[in-house]
């Protein structure tokens, strides 16, 4: 079929440009290094300048990484999220699931000035409580809404509890924001604004790992994720349970969220937009193709993201979240606009 | 092969919550088989849906049993389940880049391996399928973008590929234009009569179902489930009992409803000479209009009569012409002038 080469063309295309993005993010920063130092330092190669390897080793590489991970997992979560809500608005963060790990965060963070004591100063142990203090925050909201998922008959019904559930956890870190003092608040308020720079190298291919985990995971899943096109009565008809299916996706969705929020803090946009531009390119709804397509669309435009981000060639970066949002709005604006006559209910 | 579907003593409805259940049907009993074309037939609220989810295994009974083939629904898995039962349902879906292609697709999908990479064979089936179904050249077309009557055939098509005894629709002809909803019948028809397949369809159209139907399972929310052959159940009254509204009532001879009341404006009868469909429509305008119509087999001398000859509608009194007209509206307009 014509379409099969089109598509083929349309992937190659995109793994061409994540790699072109990925070198363009170690050879592009702050410090301006000569391409030739930057190569030779990424493959440890005799005679490297220290500092171009420490610069590209330690900073660049885990920092590309991270955004690389992030982008797949985040944007894969959405497309997910998206097929089995049936709603072109679902994305990782209508579970509630950013937000419980913002309160697990701001819990580590902030209930430090109002107990009487410093996690923010204590460098090494202070990123790694909160590493981990965002993963528990989000895998217990996931946690809740995997039980209340199995009370409701309703898929629709989960989605709007997360977003109540995300509500009232926000509700209860603003009460933390209003007691806590100012350095906590500060500290607290750039984990919000994500970084793709605060993972560790170990850090960075943890979450590599996870994303292709993730990826191979999700593979089995597009045959199921094919029949909840047609909504849960058709595909039941075919075969598949739906609730059984639902509930396992959410699951495996939210931990993949809630691994990638860990680390980086809560990045907007990324999985709400991608599998749209996915659907834009590829003009399909099979998941065979989105999976892969939203996949490589969110590596390269978290890759593109951070490199805006870094503002090559000045010494001050912008946090990720702006430039996200900043890219990922006019998508959501644009879908809207596009999507405005089909029929819905 | 003979396939049957059985339901006995079936209650349908929701459980209890804890606003308490709602029953929708008690004790059904009947069955269907293949080379069967059967229309559950009821007024909205009947709980026609409801059954046909029963049916198909999306809501469980409140009480007794359905058999495919004397084995119960409840013994059947979903895998089975989808190699004896197709669907078309009334749910929508909105997918922006869903082609109809793709709707079709799903059909093979209880056939497929785990990865559901499509062989030769199914590809050939969908293609053969849609070519039958007059929605060959829709393929590459997306879903949303096409008429209801087309999305309707493209359903239709999608529960034919997945090949099974039984085929279950629920409203098909709901929301289509008449040509539409008589070329969907006579294909349910063939499907029954040439494919042998036993289908059980929901309608409320009542034309559609009387005249198509092999079998009638009248629905009723306060009536017990009533089968029988279209004929019998409109003679033996039940029809008209089952749609029973007060101010209708059934015209057995028409087949349909009519107001109770029809207060004649004009209670002289005009006589119309039966000999072409110009004189069927004629009586039908006039009828409409309050006259009435009475249907003679020659010229009659005493009082209104009227025929359509040489092109053209030609009105007497008592064996006297009146007038000629080009329309029927000419010939209303001077009667309702004169009488």
């Amino acid at each position: 079929m014509q379409s099969t080469f089109r598509n083929n063309l349309w992937f190659l295309l995109l793994g061409l440009l994540t790699l072109v993005l990925f070198v363009a993010n170690l050879g592009f920063g702050s410090v301006m290094l000569p391409w030739p130092e930057v190569l030779k330092a990424l493959f440890h190669a005799s005679h490297t300048d220290t500092t171009a390897l420490i610069i590209v080793n330690q900073y660049r590489l885990p920092q590309a990484v991270t955004a690389l991970s992030t982008g797949i997992l985040l944007s894969m979560s959405g497309l997910v999220l998206q097929t089995i809500f049936r709603n072109p608005l679902a994305g990782p963060s209508v579970l509630g699931i950013s937000s419980g790990a913002s309160l697990g965060v701001a819990l580590v963070l902030l209930s430090g000035s109002i107990a009487g004591f410093d996690v923010s100063s204590m460098a090494v142990v202070g990123n790694l409580a909160v590493v981990l203090a965002s993963l528990a925050g989000a895998l217990l909201v996931l946690g809740i809404i995997l039980f209340v998922s199995a009370r409701v008959a309703n898929v629709i019904t989960v989605l709007i509890i997360g977003i109540m559930l995300g509500y009232a956890v926000s509700a209860v870190v603003s009460v933390l924001q209003f007691f806590s003092g100012s350095e906590d608040l500060h500290a607290y308020v750039l984990w919000g604004l994500g970084s793709f720079s605060k993972a560790t190298v170990q850090q960075s291919f943890l979450l590599f790992f996870t994303a292709l985990a993730g990826m191979a995971m999700l593979f089995f899943y597009v045959k199921p994720l094919n029949a909840l096109l047609l909504g849960e009565a058709y595909a039941r008809s075919i075969g598949f349970h739906p609730l059984r299916i639902q509930r396992v996706l959410i699951l495996v969705s939210g931990v993949l969220v809630a691994v990638g929020t860990a680390f980086t803090g809560p990045i907007a946009f990324l999985g709400l937009a991608v599998p749209h531009l996915a659907r834009g390119f590829f003009k399909t709804s099979q998941q065979g193709v989105l999976l892969p397509a939203t996949i490589l669309t969110g590596a390269a435009l978290a890759l593109f993201c951070n490199l805006v981000a870094k503002l090559p060639g000045y010494d001050i970066s912008l946090p990720i979240n702006a430039v996200t949002s900043l890219v990922g709005a006019p998508v959501i604006i644009w879908v809207i606009m596009k999507s405005r006559h089909i029929k819905t209910g | 092969m003979r396939r049957v579907l059985k339901i006995e003593k079936l209650t349908t409805g929701y459980l209890a919550g804890k606003k308490g259940g709602l029953v929708l049907q008690r004790e059904m009993t009947a069955t269907l088989e293949t080379g069967q074309l059967i229309c559950v037939l009821g007024p909205n609220g009947a709980g026609k849906s409801t059954l046909l989810r029963t049916l198909a295994g999306f809501q469980k009974p409140l009480s007794g049993a359905v058999f495919y083939d004397d084995k119960p629904l409840t013994a059947l898995d979903l895998k089975s389940l989808a190699r004896l039962v197709s669907v078309v349902l009334t749910d929508r879906f909105s997918d922006l880049y869903l082609t109809a292609f793709d709707v079709v697709r799903m059909g093979r999908f209880p056939y497929l391996s785990f990865f559901g990479r499509m062989r030769p064979e199914d590809m050939q089936l969908i293609h053969k399928t849609m070519e039958k179904l007059g929605t060959g050249a829709l393929k590459q077309k997306l879903f949303y973008n096409l008429s209801d009557g087309e999305r309707q055939k493209v359903l239709i098509a999608r529960a034919l590929v997945q090949d099974t005894p039984f085929l279950l629709l629920d409203e098909p002809v709901a929301f289509i234009d008449s040509p539409g909803r008589i070329e969907i019948m006579e294909l349910l028809i063939k499907l029954a009569r040439e494919q042998k397949k036993a289908i059980l369809m929901t309608t409320h159209d009542m034309e559609t179902a009387l005249h198509y139907a092999d079998q009638l399972w009248l629905m009723h929310r306060d009536k017990p489930l009533l089968t029988g052959i279209p004929e019998d159940m409109v003679l033996q009254g039940y029809v008209g009992a089952y749609f029973h509204r007060s101010g209708l009532r059934f015209d057995v001879e028409k087949g349909r409803f009519r107001a109770e009341s029809d207060a004649l404006q004009h209670p002289e009868k005009v006589f119309v000479k039966n000999e072409s469909p110009e004189a069927l429509w004629l009586a039908k305008a006039l009828e409409r209009n309050g006259f009435q119509p009475e249907i003679a087999a020659s010229f009659s001398e005493k009082g209104w009569f009227a025929e359509f000859a040489g092109g053209k509608f030609h009105l007497y009194r008592n064996g006297k012409k009146i007038n000629t007209f080009q329309n029927i509206a000419a010939l209303l307009n001077e009667l309702s002038h004169v009488i």
